[in-house]
């Protein structure tokens, strides 16, 4: 509901004329402190608490005084102090504690207290919220950041394993050249030995051929 | 309301209501002589007769005096308490007949015949105070018109939300809540006026 609506709606809780829900609602707003509506309320407050003054003036039996009386006598002083106080079903809360004329309520009344300590309560949660609400946006903000940066840094993290398969690559192409290598330097080592092995048949040979020489003259 | 006497029912004193929660016998029975009258009308026409308005008054006496129910200072003057209280529980009483009979609308507050014939009772009701402050709530109740009236006594009188209201009128809800509104918004121009001119005396 809007607050012209709440307010439109004044004059008929001070008659009794609003649903339940309705008159929640009103309680609430009014709880919340508008003082416009609060004001406007007590007035027509005042106002329906005089209705019963225009009435048929009807007496009450005679014998009603002497049975209220003997039976507050009968009874002792305390014995329902403490009991709970009865709260009639169509009491709407402390904004139907009636008030005429309008200028008489205290200050220091429980309503206001009420409403007052209500409203202090509703201001420190609004505050909480707000601040909370801040707290929020600054975490997500942080959150933002860091998931930015965790990005970057995934991003960072894929150029450093391409990097690392390459440099893999490298090495194993390296690894091969190596191998290779070595397979040529055993196979020239072996023509080495055979070369050695030939050198010294012919040596031998050559040292054969020259002591026949000697002897033929 | 300076010219009220001591004994007017619009002006009970705020320490009377605290010298019956303390017990005192003499308190109550002022109490009762002050306020009675106005509280036990009220209750006969929400519930339609004594016997149950009678109930409705002592119960409300003694849980008073036995401080069941409690007043104090903030909830506004003394007789505009008891009135709202005896409200509720006459209305409570009546919800609990059962399902809701449809009474006969008519004029509750009084017109000048009526009054004249009432008013010979003697008693509290008839100090200067509460009898121009009855003349007045009488006299604005007269000048607003029919379809307002009924639709104010319905949710005064016995608690009638205004979907009902505008049922047992047979008028639209906007209507019914218009003509409220309207009713109580004279109400309160006139008391106003007079509580401001009250005030200046």
């Amino acid at each position: 509901m809007t607050h012209d609506q709440l307010e439109a709606a004044v004059p008929l809780y001070a008659a009794g004329a609003l649903e339940r829900v309705e008159r929640q609602a009103l309680d609430v707003h009014l709880l919340s402190g508008c003082i416009p509506c609060r004001t406007m309320l007590k007035e027509y407050q005042s106002v329906a608490v005089t209705f019963p003054f225009g009435l048929t003036i009807t007496p009450p039996p005679r014998s009603l005084k002497g049975k209220i009386l003997s039976s507050r006598l009968s009874s002792p002083a305390d014995e329902s102090e403490t009991q709970p106080p009865s709260q009639p079903s169509l009491e709407p809360g402390q904004w139907m504690n009636h008030l005429f004329p309008p200028s008489s309520p205290p200050a220091t009344s429980f309503g206001w207290a009420l409403g007052t300590v209500i409203f202090v309560v509703l201001i420190i949660l609004v505050f909480f919220g707000w601040n909370s609400s801040t707290y929020m946006t600054e975490n997500m903000e942080k959150l933002a950041q860091l998931q930015s940066q965790a990005e970057e840094t995934g991003s960072q993290l894929a150029a450093l394993q391409q990097q690392l398969s390459e440099r893999e690559d490298t090495l194993t192409l390296t690894r091969e050249e190596l191998q290779r290598r070595m397979a040529e330097l055993a196979e020239v080592r072996d023509q080495l030995i055979q070369r050695e092995a030939e050198l010294e048949e012919l040596r031998a040979l050559l040292a054969e051929g020259s002591g026949r020489s000697t002897r033929i003259p | 309301m300076n010219t009220a006497s001591q004994l007017a029912a619009s002006t009970l004193d705020p320490k009377l209501m605290a010298r019956v929660a303390k017990g005192e016998h003499q308190a109550l029975s002022q109490l009762y002589d002050q306020s009675s009258t106005v509280l036990f009308s009220l209750a006969v026409r929400i519930l339609g007769n004594g016997e149950d308005a009678a109930d409705v008054l002592q119960e409300i006496y003694l849980d008073v005096s036995r401080k069941v129910v409690r007043y104090d200072v903030g909830r506004g003057i003394p007789m505009a308490w008891l009135i709202t209280l005896t409200r509720s529980r006459a209305i409570d009483r009546l919800r609990a007949r059962g399902p809701r009979t449809l009474r006969q609308i008519g004029p509750s507050i009084d017109d000048t015949r009526t009054s004249q014939i009432d008013d010979r009772h003697t008693g509290p009701f008839d100090s200067q105070a509460d009898q121009e402050l009855r003349n007045l709530i009488r006299e604005a109740w007269a000048n607003l018109p029919q379809i307002q009236q009924h639709a104010i006594e319905l949710a005064y009188y016995e608690g009638v939300p205004d979907t009902e209201i505008a049922a047992r009128l047979n008028q639209p809800v906007e209507e019914v809540k218009t003509c409220i509104a309207l009713g109580m918004s004279h109400l309160r121009e006139v008391l106003q006026s007079y509580w401001q001119q009250d005030e200046a005396v």
